[in-house]
């Protein structure tokens, strides 16, 4: 089980693979003393999670190619709690939605604006995957319905495994990496993972 | 089109402070003639499903009729002209989705109205003696639930359509020097904008409300 810090550490991981800090700006990127960030990377380090690379006078932090995507999960939901305390008026219709659509996805996610820094007339993108294409109606009647109620317009793409996994093969940006690199996953976290390793 | 609803608050504090002293009147004497109920664990989460059902429920017929007043290939769907717009009843449904929201408040905080003469006005008062005083709620949705509801009952005479409407299906559902004001002297996109502006209010205010109730 991950402590608050190695909590931070992860979900800012997750979220820019692309760049390359050293545990100093890193302690800056998610404003947490730096003796704090420094045990907790070794720790996670030990466990095999992160990874440290030399470059000159520092050591680059990566998530590790062997971490176990359960630590990560835990690092997901605690992505999730802070999305929703941030914007408790998108958890009240992700519930709904949830709700409305049973068991007909096993995935959902937000990606674009609203995982960065949303306007105030940002849609909410959200991606959704479904098992199968017979599935798309469902959740589709079940978005539109809570969009009626909803002050935030939705934006959602559905998708089967399939497909998604096809897209995200594709070089040029879409959809489904876009939300490969960005993303607050709001239900079936480990089927996410089980994809994001087939991709 | 963009309408931003939640503002600050326009009352001002001794505005306040009247509406809580009328409302603590009302209320008490409503509780002394056993007019409003306490409700028992069972009753609570019945009564709160039910308001935040049809809380809901009002808000979608609203956004519809939003969507067949302004939608050219929605009229088409529905077989109607093209002319054809109902952003009065767009309004109304939008109030009563408040109507039911604050309802719902209330059973969340064990309470239900019994006393059904004066509804409205009693549920306004309500929502200040048992949210807005003790600072359950902010301001600002008060103010709106107030400014949604004298729009509603400037256009539709709320405590006499109810009245009425239980009597019979009368021809004068509300009253027709109010009705003019709508249907004669207001041009089709303010009347659009309008009821645009309420159905917004109403979804973010609905919003607010399943926040405090989901907590």
């Amino acid at each position: 089980m991950a402590n608050k810090t190695q909590l931070k550490i992860l979900s800012y991981l997750i979220d820019n693979k692309e760049k390359l800090l050293g545990i100093r700006e890193l302690a800056k990127e998610i404003s947490t003393a730096y003796y704090l960030v420094q045990r907790n990377i070794h720790q996670l380090k030990e466990k095999n999670i992160i990874q440290l690379q030399k470059a000159g006078k520092t050591h680059i932090i990566t998530l590790s190619k062997e971490a176990n995507s359960y630590d990560l999960i835990e690092a997901e939901a605690f992505k999730r709690e802070l999305f929703f305390k941030k914007y408790p008026e998108i958890k009240v219709i992700l519930k709904k939605i949830i709700k409305q659509a049973g068991s007909c996805f096993f995935v959902m996610l937000v990606f674009g604006s609203y995982t960065k820094n949303p306007r105030k007339d940002s849609d909410l993108d959200l991606l959704i995957l479904v098992p199968d294409e017979k599935y798309s109606n469902p959740i589709n009647n079940a978005i539109s319905s809570v969009a009626r109620t909803s002050p935030i317009e939705i934006h959602e793409t559905i998708l089967t495994e399939e497909s998604f996994l096809s897209l995200s093969r594709k070089k040029e940006l879409n959809v489904a990496s876009e939300s490969l690199n960005n993303h607050i996953i709001i239900y079936g976290s480990e089927n996410f993972y089980k994809l994001q390793d087939e991709a | 089109m963009e309408v931003k609803i939640f503002i600050n608050c326009k009352m001002k504090p001794e505005e306040i402070r009247k509406r809580i002293e009328e409302a603590d009147t009302v209320i008490q004497n409503l509780l002394r003639e056993n007019k409003i109920s306490k409700l028992s664990e069972i009753e609570r989460i019945k009564y709160l499903n039910f308001y935040k059902k049809q809380a809901n429920l009002s808000l979608i017929a609203a956004d519809l009729l939003y969507n067949i007043s302004t939608e050219k290939l929605s009229k088409e769907f529905h077989k109607l002209e093209q002319n054809y717009e109902c952003y009065l009843w767009v309004i109304n449904s939008s109030y009563y989705s408040m109507f039911y929201a604050v309802h719902a408040l209330l059973a969340y905080k064990n309470t239900r109205i019994l006393e059904k003469q004066g509804i409205h006005k009693i549920t306004a008062h309500a929502l200040v003696y048992y949210c807005l005083k003790n600072d359950f709620i902010a301001k600002e949705l008060y103010e709106q639930f107030v400014e949604s509801q004298k729009e509603a009952a400037e256009l539709f005479n709320l405590e006499e359509f109810q009245k009425r409407a239980a009597e019979l299906a009368s021809k004068y559902f509300f009253e027709a020097d109010k009705r003019t004001k709508f249907t004669y002297e207001i041009g089709e996109e303010a009347k659009k904008q309008n009821a645009l502006t309420s159905l917004q209010r109403a979804k973010e205010f609905l919003n607010e409300i399943e926040k405090i109730i989901e907590k």
